[in-house]
């Protein structure tokens, strides 16, 4: 493509109409300074073709302060050796014509279509044109400050590609991008960006999961059922096994069997105590018959024991006879010296006493008459007090005593009366007499009343001795002997002999006691003292004189009576003679009972040894102690029988078991109740378990189950399928951008080829790298590689321009018009650069036509070409 | 002249789970229809009895609703019906069957023995000899019992049981729940009526499999059929008829692509098929995108026309014709991608993706054309 002249009027900085022609093929410089219309000229070549005539939206292509302005732009132009004339209006009547050789003029929006199609690019639907839009102008078409921005390569890019695969042969087939887009877009229906299901896929997965736990849950559910099936079956089985067999009958029966061991085994020990207890009274029997026939052999032993002690008695009895008699001869000796001692001493003694008596009697004598005549006087005086005393003396009594007397008296009579009544009479008589009674002589006729033991004696010495019969008689009177006793006692101490003589004594007592009283009334008025004393000593000295008279008149007379010896040497050989006296007495006492003690142990041993020998002698005694002896022999027999059954019984009871029986009966009887128990406990389970098994069974398990598992088949089918798909198209879409990759590696050859070319220029080893919308991606130099991001700015605004070279020529090559806008660009370019550029400017403008606009006129003078001022 | 049904295996409660919901159900419904046609042909044929030879219910914990449904549907005929128990529905301790009695929804007319022996009918003039299984799986034979089991005189003497004839299966590997193949003759039957086997067999001319009265597999051994037995006296051969019950038809075909005509003659045959037909297409071979375009609008016009149709393609390779070629090699790089994916298609560990793939890219490429050329 050639721009050969560009008209404006009306347009920003130009008011009035300009004209720029003669254009040059190649590169066409314009110099000035700012504001001097660079920029103006560069906007009305975009304007003129990327901007729609109609929009409303470029009121700034006017130049300021002009009210109704018709902007105008045309251009004269070349494509392919076709020339083109181009007039567009905005604004104001708003205008486009294209006008193009040889062929009819296109108008309004056809000839805008027929531009996009000529230069590649698009129109916006409506407004301004915007960067996606501008297609291949947008991309070589530099303006102010964006060599460096490499964004318009994207909206270019399949201008790009379209150009490259006509270059390099390549088919990056528009189709196949469109199947990979269908393909992404059927991906993406099932997969989402990190490759996880999504959608109908995710839902099925979902699903899948769902019906998994839920045919989970259900086979729990169906093979709990199952498994109680099974369980009740078993359960059944065994019942069935239990009430067929009833284990615990012969548990039962086992129990009994040890539970008629049991009864075996008392009965067994039962049977063996009787036998141990006759064996007992066996054994008291035999100990019984081993005594008596100890005693047996005793009592003969004691016969000769007896025997012996009875011969050594007698011995010992004769020794002492000759001994007391002995001993009398002794004591008849000592008797006799004793006896002559004795006489002599009593002679002499009572000689003495003789003498001693009649002195004594003497002074008596005396004494009294001089008492009775020193009491003359006072005798008369107290005469009859004393006599009246006397009286009362002699009846002094008690009235008890006489009260007592009374009544044994009566006592005594109803006694006789009774003995009388009782009494043997004894009738006799006695023409003869002769015969005593007691001592009293009976004659004549009479009767005597017995109450004792009586004694007649005979006239011819004979005697009869009577005793009364019955023991009253004999009771009576021993009771009547007491009472006479007692009667005399009382008679004696009252000095009466009868009842009557008491009664009188006390009516005189009562007399003489009043006489007494006067009596001594008297008394004390004539000899109220002395009296008394004197009388006694009277009384007193007579009666010491009878009582020695009285002696006196025993002794007999004594005058003639001489005393041979001395009476204390007579009183020592009375005692010698009484001291062997008592000795042979005592010996003879001594022999006598020792002989006594023998005879009576003879007389003891005689009579034991004379029954010991009759009872041994005794017939039946023999008879009894045989048998004893063959009783003996029985009992050992029968002893040993017993001790044999006994322990034929033991062995039996021991043959049971006893130990163990009590613990079989236990362990058959528990094991009958468990057996019963476990019978009775499965009975239970088992209506449980049908309980459970008849609700799990409502609620359908199986059915849900079946349900669950189809829907799961269902659903896993399904995920299957989609996932099958899925795996498809993911495998499809990585196959097909694998694919496209490779083929744009080799579609960007020619284009890295060109780029290689300009890149050279700047830095000799250096290659680029393209991404895949064949924009710059980084730079490799010296093996190292650099994002263009992370470039200097000055670097990506020349390799910016580089790059838009290498897009012209690729371009050019696949015949699409080229036409290279750079307006102030490589601003930012060091001189070296600069330098280096200006040659791939110039060898770029040898293929392409190029407007570069720049106001450092001086920097690009060595362009090889003239510089051109602006109109102005 | 004793007369009656031979069913067996209606598996009421299967789901199918291969199928889109919208197809399954009404599949998993027709079960039931099964079971209403037979109680109408009965009724209509006015049969002495019909035996269902077990495995009515497809599971024991079916919900209550299906039990009540399943009754519900016998109800066109009043009987007498003799069900066993087979091993799906095992007569345990706690069964479905118990809990339809206790559901009360089991009508009178409905003989369900629960252990082997012996269900006169003395109307109908036949003795039915049934073992039900009690266990899921036994390996004893659980008729073995009936050789010495007496039945009234003068009556048709007919087995009922669900298992496996020793032996006589065409591919019967399964041991469990065995039937000797001399049953019949042995314990003296007029005829056996057996269980399990989905298909329609004849094991012998006293001895037979009803099979499922509604196909419910991708298996063609005769399935959707109802036997009609008449036994004209004790002793006398059955004369078997079977009689169409089943509502859907289910097909698996094997389908290879590679010559040219070979989608055409599919599309002949897919066009036979009907709104009763459930179809497994596997394809396998390869085509071209043009044959692939026409494969596909068949297959879609064959979907839009049966039940249900499940497709399986995986191991169909595509094999670029002319037309695609000039298309994609015109296009620069896809012609590269589709060499590569012509190779990976023939890898071991994603074979399946790499063919998916340029099923794809054919597709879309066409898809682009048709587009680009209005």
């Amino acid at each position: 493509m050639k721009l050969r002249a560009i008209r404006l009027s009306e347009f920003r900085r130009y008011a009035q109409p300009v004209e720029i022609t003669d254009l040059t093929p190649g590169l066409n410089l314009f110099t000035g300074p700012n504001e001097a219309g660079k920029s103006t000229v560069a906007a009305a070549v975009r304007a003129a073709f990327l901007e729609r005539y109609k929009t409303t939206k470029v009121a700034g292509f006017a130049p300021y302060g002009m009210n109704g302005a018709r902007p105008t732009v045309e251009l004269d132009f070349e494509v392919d050796g076709r020339d083109y004339v181009l007039r567009k209006s905005f604004l104001s009547k708003a205008r486009c014509e294209l006008t193009m050789a040889g062929a009819a003029k296109l108008e309004g929006e056809q000839a805008e279509d027929e531009l996009a199609r000529l230069l590649g690019f698009e129109f916006p639907g409506k407004g301004q044109s915007r960067p996606e839009h501008a297609g291949i102008p947008g991309l070589l078409w530099i303006q102010q400050g964006g060599s460096g921005s490499l964004e318009p390569m994207k909206y270019a890019g399949a201008h790009l590609r379209d150009a490259l695969s006509r270059v390099s042969g390549e088919l990056a087939s528009a189709d196949g991008d469109r199947l990979l887009q269908r393909v992404a877009a059927e991906r993406a229906e099932l997969l989402d960006a990190r490759g996880k299901p999504r959608g109908v896929h995710r839902e099925a997965e979902e699903r899948v999961a769902q019906a998994q736990t839920e045919s989970e849950r259900c086979l729990a559910a169906h093979e709990a059922f199952e498994k109680a099936l099974d369980t009740l079956g078993a359960l059944q089985r065994a019942q069935a096994s239990d009430e067929r067999e009833q284990p615990w009958l012969e548990f039962e029966r086992k129990a009994n069997e040890s539970r008629a061991r049991q009864h075996a085994i008392s009965q067994e020990k039962a049977g063996l105590e009787l036998l141990q207890r006759e064996r007992r009274q066996i054994d008291s029997t035999t100990a019984l018959l081993l005594e008596q026939l100890r005693r047996d052999q005793s009592d003969e032993d004691e016969v000769v024991k007896l025997t012996r002690e009875l011969s050594e008695a007698d011995q010992l009895k004769e020794a002492g006879e000759q001994a007391l008699a002995g001993a009398r001869q002794r004591q008849a000796a000592a008797k006799a010296v004793c006896a002559a001692a004795r006489t002599a001493f009593e002679s002499a003694r009572l000689a003495a006493e003789r003498r001693d008596v009649a002195a004594m009697m003497e002074r008596q004598t005396a004494e009294v008459s001089r008492l009775e005549a020193a009491c003359g006087q006072a005798r008369a005086l107290t005469e009859e007090g004393s006599r009246l005393r006397t009286v009362l003396e002699r009846l002094q009594m008690a009235e008890s005593d006489l009260d007592e007397l009374r009544k044994l008296t009566r006592q005594r009579d109803e006694l006789a009366v009774r003995r009388a009544a009782v009494a043997t009479r004894l009738r006799y008589t006695l023409p003869a007499g002769g015969i005593e009674l007691d001592g009293e002589v009976l004659s004549g006729e009479g009767e005597r009343l017995l109450t004792g033991v009586a004694r007649l004696a005979l006239a011819d010495g004979g005697s009869l001795t009577i005793v009364p019969g019955g023991a009253d008689l004999a009771l009576l009177a021993e009771r009547d002997d007491a009472l006479q006793v007692r009667q005399g006692q009382l008679w004696q101490r009252l000095g009466v002999a009868s009842l009557e003589a008491a009664e009188a004594r006390w009516v005189q007592r009562q007399v003489a006691q009043r006489e007494a009283e006067t009596a001594a009334r008297e008394l004390a008025i004539h000899a109220p003292q002395g009296t008394a004393a004197l009388e006694q000593s009277l009384v007193e000295a007579g009666g010491l004189k009878a009582r020695l008279q009285q002696r006196l008149d025993e002794l007999g007379d004594a005058d003639g009576i001489v005393p041979e010896r001395d009476q204390t040497a007579l009183q020592v050989e009375l005692k010698a003679a009484e001291a062997a006296l008592a000795q042979a007495d005592e010996s003879v006492a001594s022999r006598q009972q020792q002989l006594h003690a023998t005879i009576a142990e003879v007389r003891q041993l005689s009579a034991r040894l004379s029954a010991l020998r009759q009872r041994l002698d005794d017939g039946a005694e023999r008879a009894r102690r045989d048998e004893r002896n063959r009783r003996l022999t029985e009992s050992r027999s029968e002893r040993a029988d017993l001790d044999r059954r006994i322990a034929q019984a033991e062995a039996r009871i021991e043959a049971y078991l006893p130990a163990l029986v009590d613990q079989d009966i236990e362990r058959f009887e528990r094991s009958a109740r468990i057996a019963h128990d476990a019978y009775h406990a499965r009975q239970r389970d088992m209506l449980l378990l049908q309980g459970r098994l008849d609700e799990a069974g409502a609620q359908g398990t199986g059915e849900n189950l079946a349900q669950a598992t189809a829907a799961l088949e269902y659903w896993t089918h399904r995920r299957d399928a989609l996932r099958q798909r899925a795996q498809a198209l993911d495998l499809l879409h990585g196959l097909l951008l694998e694919q496209r990759d490779v083929a744009t590696q080799r579609l960007q050859a020619p284009l890295a080829q060109r780029l290689t070319h300009y890149l050279r220029l700047l830095f000799p080893e250096a290659s680029m790298r393209l991404d895949e919308t064949l924009a710059p991606g980084s730079l490799v130099r010296e093996g190292l590689e650099d994002d263009i991001a992370s470039l200097s700015f000055g670097t990506q605004e020349q390799l910016g321009i580089l790059v838009r070279f290498a897009y012209a020529d690729l371009l050019q090559a696949a015949g699409r018009p080229t036409l290279l806008i750079l307006d102030d660009a490589l601003v930012h370019t060091d001189e070296q650069r600069r330098e280096w550029m200006k040659r791939a400017l110039f060898d770029a403008a040898a293929r392409h036509q190029i407007l570069m606009f720049t106001c450092h006129a001086n920097a690009w003078k060595d362009l090889g070409v003239a510089q051109r001022q602006l109109p102005g | 002249m004793v007369h009656f049904l031979h069913t067996a295996d209606w598996q009421v409660g299967r789901q199918y789970g291969q199928f889109a919901p919208e197809d399954a159900v009404p599949l998993a419904q027709a079960r039931l229809e099964a079971v209403q046609a037979i109680a109408r042909r009965a009724a209509e044929l006015r049969v002495d009895a019909v035996l269902v030879a077990g495995d009515v219910f497809d599971m024991q914990d079916v919900a209550d609703r299906t039990i009540r449904r399943l009754f519900q549907a016998m109800e066109a005929y009043d009987g007498p019906w003799v069900m066993i128990a087979g091993n799906h529905d095992a007569a345990l301790q706690a069964s479905v069957w118990t809990r339809a009695r206790q559901l009360g929804c089991v009508p009178e007319t409905v003989h369900l023995p629960m252990a082997a022996g012996v269900v006169a009918l003395p109307a109908a003039r036949m003795a039915v000899l049934a073992a039900p299984l009690t266990q899921r799986h036994t390996y004893e034979d659980v008729t073995a019992s009936w050789d010495d089991l007496p039945t009234p005189a003068g009556m048709v003497r007919v087995g009922l049981a669900h298992g496996s004839v020793a032996g006589r299966l065409p591919d019967a590997v399964d041991a469990a729940n065995p039937i000797a193949p001399d049953r019949a003759a042995r314990a003296r039957l007029d005829y056996l009526a057996l269980g399990d086997w989905h298909g329609c067999l004849r094991v012998d001319e006293r001895t037979w499999y009803s099979g499922t009265p509604e196909q419910d597999r991708f298996k063609g051994n005769e399935p959707g059929y109802a036997l009609s037995v008449r036994i004209a006296a004790p002793g006398a051969l059955p004369e078997v008829t079977r009689l169409p019950i089943g509502r859907y038809v289910w097909h698996a075909w094997h389908e290879r692509i590679g010559l040219p005509g070979d989608v055409e003659e599919l599309d002949r045959r897919l066009r036979a098929l009907s709104a009763t037909d459930v179809l497994h297409l596997t394809l396998e071979g390869q085509a071209g995108g043009t044959a692939l375009q026409a494969l596909d609008d068949v297959i879609g016009r064959a979907r839009a026309r049966v039940h249900a149709l499940r497709l399986d393609a995986d191991a169909l390779r595509l094999e670029p014709d002319e037309h695609d070629m000039s298309v994609l090699g015109a296009n620069g790089y896809l012609a590269e991608v589709v060499a590569q994916l012509q190779t990976r298609q023939e890898r071991e560990e994603d074979g399946d993706t790499a063919r998916e793939a340029l099923r794809l890219l054919v597709r879309l490429q066409r898809e682009l054309d048709a587009e680009a050329r209005p």
